[in-house]
């Protein structure tokens, strides 16, 4: 039931913050300023669901949080480099099986 | 019919192809953009599919028609955060809707209400990306809301149906685990391009140094933090300190 509310809420918001400049037309402009918080808002945004994601997923200093850390750096490269999300996912998800191959033939 | 389509060339007939052939023309230049997004859907399906209630998480991915939101309301419903924070955090990922709808305002003025209503629920990044593409090239403003309304379909279609294979596979619990660390991943190729300027930069240091510090905080705020603190540091200019 909250999941359901929280869509539709959600939902309801961002078409009204969608429809409302095209309704209300040249009446309606946001300070450059404010703009450029909001672009920054949703990065920081996803920034942090980067983190808690890496948190998540890396509970100890096992082979898949140092395997996840080399697949991490070369999506951050190569994402860095501009190149679309596929390409970046896919290098990092095969650093990632890379990386816990190797580990997991490294005598412990 | 066929007497207009021979004598006028320009009339309705001819009108129509045009308005088929720039819909068209919106699907093809829409579908390597879905590709692109093909991971962040099957991420957020996934998500979906393991969260309390599927169908709902699914249902926002026409409602909320926004990854980074609908992402969010999802962790943070899921974790048991507050209704308050979790659709709080939802509109403030969102609000850059309106600077987008803002922008396309010159493509809709005139237009007749029920387009300007059916054309808002699509505005989205990749939409404000190829229209803005569009703009740029000769055409009439009628060849220009048909070029998006192809784009705006494709882009719908394609969003909700791969979300739909990934609430799929989100049911099963094996494939959840291995899909788990895409999500760090899916994310890095959203944030790793804004460090290459430095308020970019600014913002995803900040943002990340609050989102470590604050993971432990209660009900989202952290998320909420963190987007202030980057809001904040990205608009901040060094210059200001200086002068």
């Amino acid at each position: 039931m909250t999941m359901w509310l929280a869509v539709l809420l959600v939902g309801l918001g961002s078409y009204l913050l969608r429809v409302v400049p095209l309704l209300l037309g040249e009446r309606l402009r946001l300070p450059d300023r404010v703009d450029a918080a909001l672009g920054h808002a949703a990065v920081g945004a996803m920034t942090a669901l980067l983190v808690t994601g890496v948190e998540r997923t890396a509970t100890d200093a096992g082979p898949d949080t140092v395997a996840l850390g080399l697949a991490l750096a070369v999506s951050g490269a190569i994402g860095l480099l501009g190149r679309s999300m596929p390409v970046v996912v896919l290098c990092g998800g095969a650093t990632y099986g890379v990386a816990l191959g190797v580990i997991g033939l490294c005598p412990s | 019919m066929e007497r207009t389509e021979t004598l006028a060339p320009s009339g309705t007939a001819h009108v129509h192809a045009g308005v088929r052939r720039e819909a068209l023309h919106g699907v093809a230049t829409m579908l390597p953009l879905v590709l692109g997004y093909v991971p962040f859907a099957l991420l957020i399906g996934v998500a979906a599919g393991g969260s309390p209630d599927p169908g709902a998480a699914w249902a926002g991915s026409l409602l909320i028609f926004g990854g980074s939101a609908h992402l969010s309301v999802i962790e943070m419903v899921g974790h048991g955060s507050g209704l308050a924070a979790a659709v709080g955090s939802g509109l403030l990922i969102n609000a850059r809707l309106a600077v987008y709808s803002a922008a396309m305002l010159p493509l809709w003025r005139g237009a007749p209400l029920r387009q300007r209503l059916l054309a808002a629920a699509a505005v989205i990044d990749p939409m404000w990306l190829v229209s803005s593409q569009r703009e740029a090239r000769p055409g009439t403003t009628e060849d220009r809301r048909a070029f998006y309304a192809g784009a705006a379909a494709t882009l719908a279609v394609g969003w909700s149906t791969t979300m739909g294979v990934g609430v799929l596979l989100g049911a099963q619990h094996e494939s959840t685990g291995s899909l788990g660390v895409f999500t760090p991943l899916c994310l890095a190729a959203i944030v790793a391009p804004h460090l290459r300027n430095p308020a970019g930069a600014r913002c995803v240091a900040a943002a990340g140094a609050v989102a470590a510090v604050s993971s432990s905080w209660p009900s989202g705020t952290g998320l909420l933090a963190a987007m202030a603190a980057g809001a904040t540091a990205g608009t901040w200019s060094p210059r200001q300190v200086a002068s």
